[in-house]
């Protein structure tokens, strides 16, 4: 291994950053990004802003980009982050590359990215769910996604403190709160933002 | 299988049961989107990978 990068020196640039693209997904103003190689292999990562913010980004970026050596995870990481303003309005697009690169570089190299990192530390991890897109009707739609998410689930699970639920009337993230079963455990519930 | 946006849009090996996710064994993230179904859920007006 090498500084900055997260291959043997015999992998090293060997392949170049050809492109950058991005597309938005319906739901929670999510966008996917996709660093292409010429290698014809490609990363996907996922930013949290919506489309044409991370092309714009991107647009930047190719810059510092095209040409470079996807496998230099840590380099490029600095380079967008050092390179680009100091306000890092850009970083929700920073990550979506960075995400991008990791599963470029599993791909390159033959092995999951959890290897890449520390190890494999569990073979399964419990999902959650953040009702980040409050709807009209919130205690339906976030039953109907939880519900989605946990059918078959275990009912062993644990409501959270109450302390941790927000509870103020009129809050639709606490509506959404309390239309999910108390079996479902979610570990981390979103705060609710002041409203005026 | 439960019907959700991420399960809708990727392949197979993302499965969840009892509110868990098995960690991928395949190179990468492990995840292979399908792209008639980023085509589905993409925000409208939104280019297909601009």
């Amino acid at each position: 291994m090498s500084a900055g990068s997260v291959a043997p020196e015999s992998e090293r640039n060997r392949v170049k950053i050809t492109a950058l693209k991005a597309m938005e997904i319906q739901g929670a103003g999510q966008t996917l990004v996709r660093v292409d190689t010429d290698a014809g292999v490609e990363g996907i990562g996922e930013a949290g802003a919506p489309g044409p913010v991370v092309r714009g980004n991107l647009k930047v970026m190719e810059r510092l980009l095209l040409g470079e050596d996807p496998l230099a995870i840590d380099r490029l990481y600095n380079t967008m982050t050092s390179q680009m303003h100091t306000y890092r309005a850009h970083g929700p697009t920073v990550a979506g590359v960075d995400i991008a690169l990791w599963d470029l570089a599993g791909k390159l190299l033959g092995r999951p990215v959890c290897d890449l990192l520390a190890g494999r530390y569990r073979d399964r991890v419990t999902i959650y769910h953040t009702p980040l897109e409050i709807p009209a009707d919130p205690g339906d739609r976030a039953a109907s996604r939880i519900g989605g998410i946990s059918s078959g689930r275990s009912q062993k699970g644990t409501r959270p403190s109450s302390a941790a639920a927000p509870t103020s009337p009129g809050c639709p993230t606490g509506a959404a709160f309390r239309a999910i079963p108390p079996s479902c455990r979610i570990p981390s519930p979103r705060p609710c933002a002041p409203t005026r | 299988m439960s019907n959700t946006l991420t399960q809708a849009m990727c392949a197979d090996e993302v499965k969840i049961v009892d509110g868990q996710l098995a960690v991928p064994r395949r190179p990468g993230l492990g995840v292979t989107l399908i792209p008639e179904m980023l085509r589905h859920y993409r925000v409208e007006g939104e280019p297909y990978w601009d």
